[in-house]
């Protein structure tokens, strides 16, 4: 079955339909300016579970989504 | 006849604009207001002019898109080649992809008009085996 | 399932002591050849292998097994290359049949780019060691008639490509057990359904791993876990640059002639092979989803098979008999990360996404001398994790897309 992703202005549509953006989550922990950055621009939660995601519906509506999505089953 | 064989280049008017001051624009007479996204609406046939209650907002017209209309008989057809489910009842608007490849959807008086950009019209003509034109 | 493999794998299941001098997590072909190497070459068997399901259970054992050096980049050259050499000898030094057959890699393009990108790249790799050629069409149709050249007349006409003679195929299965065993052999632990679920640390330093079967104290921890890496560095404290995305292939009903090379278009996006058993196996590119899901898609099915149909007519002929997944820890230049993690006792091999059954041998004895010696070899130095740090990163034309 193909994964759907609900947008809030067009419906449930295919995962096809829309472009992944990445954010950017450096750990609090990581106080120091360079190693926030190269956290903010390499590194990656990879979340196995409950997720909140940002998603373009590039073949709807062409606007950034927030998304919750459970990468364990979607 | 109620397959098209090719879409044809659309006039419309695009308006970039707050979400609250587009829920105020008034639908031509006879044409359509289509909600592109909260803050983005396409109006069929263009307008003259155009009142919108946002000083910032972008007016400008739309040539971008080619549009063909296809008869209630044509649906299952289509809708055999999305993978989500089309608006039970008209009038209506949906977007997403057909045959994979996006479109706007105005469904109507039991057909729908479908709106491609128009550099993907001839791919969409292709796949959906339109005869497209000569 | 397991007594299966148990008894495939010829020497003793034991029982899991409560201290090793390396715990390997996960049981998947990098795992396993880590635990081989540094039994083998390096006499370190105080090893072991935790693995939740069972070896091989995860990418290893569903991937579409496309041994190949042919990358765009020579530290990738190089390295790869040592891969196709080591897995030429693997029969021989483990005594298994891996069914290891060379068959060639057909690798197509349609236009300019590709052309150029093609001739550089024999280029590259014939300067670091693979024995890859350019080839025109003509010489296309001679290396595999089934393609049609014209591609159905439209806009994918071959222009030309490049042929990896060094190219193979192995039954995944049978690498894994062939590794665990050598390693067991020699005194090497592999414990079967045994998951880690969390890391036993002594300040930042590692110094073991929490299981459902109890604690295991290790001198070094070694995360192999494929897809699921980033899950467990989180344990450490370490990020990766790492994201999950499924990656799916099908196998068709038998055909009914030999079909020798591997083809790939990565322009057009799919793969094709024929597997021992004279089925067609077909790969294309990852879902876009990054997800942790099994799941296998309708959609893959189509994106996969028109361009595979379009060049290779005699497809359409055949039936789709199975569809499966694996889910692949892509990194962000899409090479492999091995080594040092920043975190003490605690080592990573991962990055291997959607291409690391051919880097099983050599990612293995590597990260086994990066243990042994407590260095990190020259052959894998390019490859470390601080190399985004450093702003070094590897993009390689050549392994990303869609042939893997
Ligand atoms: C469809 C598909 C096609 C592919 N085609 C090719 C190809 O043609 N050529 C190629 O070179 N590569 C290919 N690959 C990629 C290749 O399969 C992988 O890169 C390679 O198998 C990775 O091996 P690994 O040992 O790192 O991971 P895996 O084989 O995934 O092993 C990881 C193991 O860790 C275990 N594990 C995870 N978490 C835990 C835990 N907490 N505790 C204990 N155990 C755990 C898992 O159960 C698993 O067995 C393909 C992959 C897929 C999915
Ligand atoms: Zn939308």
């Amino acid at each position: 079955m193909v994964l759907r992703l609900d947008c809030p202005h067009c419906g449930p549509r295919p995962a096809d339909e829309w472009v992944y953006g990445e954010v950017p989550d450096p750990p609090d922990y990581l106080t120091e300016g360079d190693e926030r950055d190269v956290d903010r621009g390499f590194m990656m939660s990879n979340t196995e579970g409950v997720k909140v995601e940002r998603w373009f519906h590039a073949g709807g509506c062409r606007r950034w989504q927030t998304i919750t999505r459970d990468t364990t089953i979607g | 006849m109620s397959a098209p064989d090719h879409f044809e280049r659309l006039e419309a008017t695009r308006i970039v604009a707050g979400p609250r001051a587009l829920d105020e624009v008034e639908s031509p007479a006879g044409g359509h207001l289509v909600r592109l996204a909260p803050d983005d609406l396409l109006v069929i046939p263009p307008l003259e002019r155009v009142d919108v209650a946002d000083r910032y907002a972008i007016i400008e017209p739309e040539s971008g898109f080619s549009a063909a209309w296809f008869a209630g008989s044509e649906l299952p057809r289509l809708q055999g080649v999305s993978a989500w489910e089309f608006p039970r009842h008209d009038p209506a608007f949906a977007q997403g992809h057909l045959a994979g490849i996006p479109v706007k959807m105005l469904f109507d008086r039991g057909g729908v008009r479908v709106l491609v950009p128009t550099v993907l019209a001839r791919h969409l003509e292709e796949r959906l085996g339109m005869g497209g034109r000569q | 399932m397991n007594e299966f493999i148990e008894a495939q794998v010829a020497f003793g299941w034991e029982d899991m002591r409560s201290s090793y001098d390396v715990v390997i997590v996960g049981g998947g072909g990098h795992g396993l050849s880590t635990a081989y190497h540094l039994a083998t070459r390096h006499g370190i068997t105080n090893v072991a292998v935790l693995e939740r399901g069972y070896i091989g259970s995860g990418n290893s054992g569903r991937n579409t097994t496309i041994i190949r050096a042919n990358y765009s980049i020579p530290e990738a050259v190089r390295f790869y290359q040592r891969s196709v050499d080591l897995y030429s000898r693997l029969e021989e030094e483990t005594g298994r049949w891996i069914m290891h057959d060379r068959k060639g890699l057909l690798w197509l393009v349609h236009g300019v780019p590709g052309t150029r990108n093609e001739r550089a790249r024999s280029i590259v790799n014939q300067a670091f060691g693979a024995d890859t050629v350019y080839v025109t069409p003509e010489e296309v149709g001679e290396i595999c008639p089934e393609v049609d050249l014209n591609a159905g007349g439209g806009e994918y006409r071959v222009t030309g490509g490049s042929y990896s003679p060094h190219a193979a195929t192995a039954r995944h299965d049978r690498v894994v057990w062939a590794l665990a065993e050598g390693a067991m052999k020699l005194g090497v632990h592999v414990h079967q359904r045994t998951s880690v679920t969390g890391l036993l640390k002594v300040g930042d330093r590692v110094t073991g791993v929490l299981t459902d079967r109890g604690p295991v104290a290790a001198g070094v921890v070694v995360s192999a876990v494929g897809g699921h890496v980033s899950t467990l560095a989180a344990m450490a404290g370490v990020r990766l640059p790492i994201r999950t995305h499924p990656l799916q292939a099908y196998v068709t009903n038998h055909y009914a002639r030999s079909f020798r090379p591997i083809v790939a278009s990565a322009e057009m996006g799919f793969y094709v092979s024929q597997t021992p058993r004279g089925e067609m196996l077909l790969g294309s590119r990852i879902d876009n989803q990054p997800s942790y899901s099994y799941r296998s898609s309708y959609e893959f099915l189509s994106y996969c098979s028109l361009p595979a149909v379009t060049l290779l007519p005699f497809l359409r002929n055949l039936t789709i008999l199975r569809q499966w997944a694996g889910v692949c820890d892509m990194s962000v230049d899409m090479s492999p990360i091995m080594g040092y993690t920043g975190v003490e006792g605690f080592l990573v091999t991962t990055g291997w996404g959607t291409g690391g059954f051919k880097g099983i041998p050599a990612g293995g004895e590597q990260m086994a001398k990066l243990i042994a010696t407590d260095r990190t070899p020259e052959l894998i130095a390019p490859f470390s994790l601080d190399r985004f740090k450093q702003d070094r990163l590897m993009f390689d034309p050549g392994s990303t897309g869609t042939t893997h």
